[in-house]
């Protein structure tokens, strides 16, 4: 038989244990993943008689919704994880220092992101909110601006406060990624530059930022990954509003299958979604290799 | 003025370490010093204290007369060989080597021509181009070596950097470190477990233990006349014997009567302990009989280990004697200790008698 490390007298137990720890996750991940997965494909290139066509696609990308969801989703995108990399940069150097009290610092850092995003969105929602939400009360008081502001129903600034929400939910992840990349750069490289004379915009240049570049291209991927899908932030926040300045993809394609029940309409938007993601990681992934490239060449 | 010097430096971590207890030495221009001790003596702290990578609780550091202790490592115009290379892991060896002179913004041409001096005179001219881990540990370390060559800093500051390669190696490039430092006339610093490697590389060799200063001195005056037991015993392969005098009377086969005389008055004070290294012992003839225990070939000599017993005690006595001696386990052999190479200590601190 092709398994020799197995005894022949304990093999059909052997392989019904296998089968019985495994088929779990294949059942689970069949149902759930897979087959929800076909079916969308599926949805997606055929018409309500079930046959194959191009139109859903057709009539998505030559309506204006999508694209501008897609605009939406690009800006949201790149403006919050350039906020979260660059914040979250200086915090994970911050918590590289020896100081008093790091651990318990660096525990209670991480609470934003612990939370459910419906949970802390509900709680932004009410910070935000025009008559009666703290933030735009203070605002008023300390005669920052004349009234109290609208947050969430003002096209711009519900954006705004989109990925403000975002990035305060957000930075503690990518500085606990970034830290740990931080951290393993060993400490006597520093020290070796210091020696030669180097100061610490120096050191961050040429060791640390280089010595970065894995954390940083695991972080950004993921974090684009998040950002391109993001959905229960917005939904609870703004709901796509006002109008459908907030309407990113994932709401979008939500709203499409059940507040519109056009479920071949919210198929095709989501395999064009799939096809950015897959775009998209590609792109950070050349470019990695590509600024590896570079500092190898050095 | 000296090159270097260390006044009453203390280096305290936390509340009760003495990493560094009141080191006071000095290190002249174009002096080879070692820094001997076992691990947690506090030498390679000594030496960070140097390069300023530590800050010193108390005393002061001066380099060229001038006080550096609150000076950056990059103020104080030093080079280190790391014990881990530290080599930068992204950057070519030419990139490596070329850092503190970018630092210093050297113009292109001149760091070219630098490197490439530096890279022959090492033998690795043909590795510019490898990242370090395309390397093998010899390389490495010639690389490292190299990035401290090519500048010409007040010091040189080697922290262990024989430690990692293997014996041979180890070997070799402990005669070629010292003529290369020699060649480019550094003042070095040199911090090291091994006892061989201080002995033979350095002009001077300070013994540290416990953070404690034990001994600063010349290798052969180390070697010959260690201040207390723990430097004669740290010092030297194979290691000294040394065993207790508890009367003059057990010692009558051992020490001439005018020692004897010496050694009845040292008794009335303390504890005293005999040390003779094995190599002024010898086994043919001599007037204390013993039987040979354990034979240990080392090349050249034997390592004989001797059962004789003083009185009534039993001790174990090592005589190096060379390899053309027949000798084997079971032997009986009669001892002779040389008189005059014999180191006496009074309570661990060695006394002349």
């Amino acid at each position: 038989m092709a398994m020799q490390s197995v005894n022949p007298k304990h093999e059909k137990g052997y392989l019904l244990a296998l089968i019985g720890f495994v088929s779990p996750i294949v059942v689970f991940f069949t149902i759930f993943q897979i087959y929800p997965l076909i079916k969308n494909v599926w949805f997606s290139f055929t018409n309500i008689h079930n046959n194959f066509t191009l139109n859903n696609f057709y009539a998505i990308l030559t309506g204006s919704s999508f694209w501008q969801s897609t605009w939406i989703t690009v800006k949201f995108s790149l403006i919050s994880v350039s906020f979260e990399m660059v914040i979250g940069f200086i915090f994970a150097l911050l918590l590289n220092q020896e100081f008093h009290g790091r651990k318990a610092v660096r525990t209670i850092f991480l609470i934003p992101w612990a939370l459910p995003t419906a949970i802390m969105a509900t709680g932004w929602k009410f910070m935000l909110q025009h008559s009666y939400g703290p933030i735009p009360w203070i605002l008023y008081w300390l005669h920052i601006t004349q009234s109290p502001p609208y947050f969430l129903s003002m096209p711009k600034m519900a954006f705004a406060s989109i990925i403000m929400a975002d990035i305060w939910k957000t930075v503690p992840f990518c500085a606990l990624l970034l830290l740990a990349g931080l951290q393993a750069i060993p400490r006597d490289l520093y020290e070796a530059m210091e020696v030669d004379g180097a100061g610490w915009f120096f050191k961050l240049r040429k060791l640390t930022f280089p010595l970065m570049l894995p954390a940083i291209t695991v972080t950004l991927t993921f974090r684009f990954l998040q950002a391109f899908g993001v959905f229960d932030l917005i939904w609870v926040l703004t709901n796509g509003g006002p109008g459908n300045a907030t309407m990113a993809l994932s709401p979008f394609i939500y709203q499409q299958t059940f507040n519109w029940l056009d479920v071949r309409a919210g198929a095709a938007t989501a395999v064009i979604t799939s096809i950015y993601i897959i775009g998209l990681v590609v792109v950070i992934w050349i470019t990695r290799s590509y600024v590896g490239r570079r500092y190898a060449t050095q | 003025m000296h090159k270097l010097e260390l006044k009453k430096v203390v280096k305290r971590f936390g509340e009760k370490v003495m990493a560094v207890n009141n080191a006071n030495f000095f290190v002249d221009d174009g002096e080879f010093v070692s820094l001997l001790g076992p691990s947690g003596s506090g030498k390679t702290t000594t030496l960070r204290l140097i390069a300023g990578l530590e800050k010193a609780d108390e005393g002061e550091i001066s380099i060229n007369g001038k006080i550096v202790n609150a000076l950056s490592p990059s103020e104080r115009d030093i080079a280190m060989v790391f014990q881990s290379y530290a080599l930068y892991p992204h950057m070519s060896v030419y990139k490596n080597m070329a850092i503190p002179l970018e630092i210093r913004k050297v113009s292109k041409a001149k760091i070219k021509q630098r490197v490439t001096s530096i890279a022959e005179m090492l033998g690795i001219p043909n590795l510019l181009d490898r990242k370090p881990r395309e390397l093998s540990g010899g390389q490495r370390q010639r690389v490292a070596l190299g990035r401290a060559l090519i500048r010409e800093p007040n010091l040189f500051l080697l922290d262990e950097p024989l430690a990692n390669l293997d014996a041979i190696l180890r070997h070799r490039m402990r005669g070629e470190l010292k003529s290369l430092f020699h060649h480019v006339h550094g003042t070095t610093i040199y911090v090291t477990h091994d006892q061989e490697e201080a002995i033979a590389m350095s002009d001077r060799v300070i013994v540290m233990n416990y953070g404690l200063i034990q001994q600063i001195g010349a290798p052969e005056e180390i070697y010959k006349r260690p201040i207390n037991k723990f430097v004669a015993l740290f010092v030297g392969t194979p290691q000294i014997n040394i065993f207790e005098a508890k009367n003059a009377k057990s010692m009558s086969k051992v020490l001439s009567s005018q020692k004897l005389i010496a050694l009845e008055k040292l008794l009335h004070k303390g504890k005293v302990e005999i040390g003779i290294r094995p190599e002024n012992i010898t086994i043919e003839k001599g007037p204390i009989s013993g039987k040979v225990i354990l034979t240990e070939p080392m090349g050249a000599n034997i390592l004989v280990s001797v059962e004789i017993s003083l009185n009534s005690e039993r001790i174990k006595i090592k005589s190096l004697v060379p390899n053309t001696m027949r000798v084997s386990e079971g032997d009986d052999v009669n001892l002779s200790l040389k008189e005059s190479e014999m180191l006496f200590f009074l309570n661990e601190k060695r006394v002349e008698i």
